[in-house]
């Protein structure tokens, strides 16, 4: 008798619809997300029904409820983000603010007049896109 | 020398590939955001510029409450209201705020007017 017969291997898994999938949504993810920083995530901007040209927050001055301005997770005054502005050659376009949706609109102008003082006149606030 | 020595050609490994595609589908998926923003200029109209007609006034008093030239407007018939003064040509909405309103509200008056096809203005106080 003999006992050292060959022993039966399993066959290795297939993998390949495996990769199928993964590669799917690693191309979802690159075609769907951006990479681009959102310094607006953590307010909420308001909602705005106009179907209008699309932005990146990246760079924006952001106004949490209370009416402190943010530019990049730190406090800043808005003198100082206005010569910021100025001196980045990349930033060059529009000023782009983003305010929480629920923020008192008072301060909001309070804000957009300081921002008109300096002459600017492109000044664009950041929305949200939805309808209601 | 032997030339004609067999070539074992060894198939590659497919788990390589398959832990870099995981590693870029797990960054992809942690760092991309999916929030989309647009634009609202909120820009126009600078100091002592004459206006050609006369601007509709429309106040903002509270989240309900919002008239036009003094009188009372609802939010559902804004859109028709709005319609109504376009007709008009180179009417401008100036929108002053109340202490009560909240940047929605504007936000809300100001892209219901530009759907319209009018533009606005927003009155700043003092």
């Amino acid at each position: 008798m003999r006992l050292n017969h060959p022993i039966r291997r399993e066959p290795p898994e297939n993998t390949i619809p495996l990769i199928n999938v993964v590669f799917l949504m690693l191309i979802f993810f690159l075609f769907a997300g951006s990479i681009a920083r959102d310094d607006a995530r953590k307010i909420e901007p308001p909602l705005n029904i106009l179907e209008d040209e699309t932005i990146r927050s990246t760079g924006a001055l952001i106004i949490s409820p209370d009416g402190k301005t943010h530019f990049e997770d730190s406090e800043i005054s808005i003198d100082d983000w206005m010569t910021q502005q100025e001196q980045d050659a990349d930033s060059r376009g529009p000023l782009k603010i983003a305010t929480d949706g629920s923020l008192e609109a008072d301060k909001l102008e309070e804000i957009l007049k300081d921002l008109k003082s300096s002459g600017r006149t492109d000044i664009v606030l950041i929305t949200r896109r939805g309808s209601k | 020398m032997r030339f004609d020595a067999p070539v074992k050609r060894k198939a590659v490994g497919l788990t390589s590939l398959i832990d870099v595609i995981f590693l870029l589908l797990l960054f992809f998926m942690l760092a991309s955001s999916f929030s989309r923003y647009q634009i609202l200029d909120v820009a126009s109209g600078g100091e002592g510029g004459g206006a050609d007609s006369r601007p509709a006034y429309l106040r903002i008093h509270a989240t309900d409450k919002i008239d036009l030239n003094g009188q009372p407007l609802a939010k559902v018939d804004m859109a028709s209201r709005f319609a109504d003064l376009s007709g008009e040509k180179n009417v401008i909405v100036a929108i002053w705020s109340g202490p009560e309103a909240s940047v929605q509200d504007v936000v809300d008056v100001m892209s219901s007017a530009r759907q319209s096809g009018l533009k606005t203005v927003l009155v700043t106080g003092n």
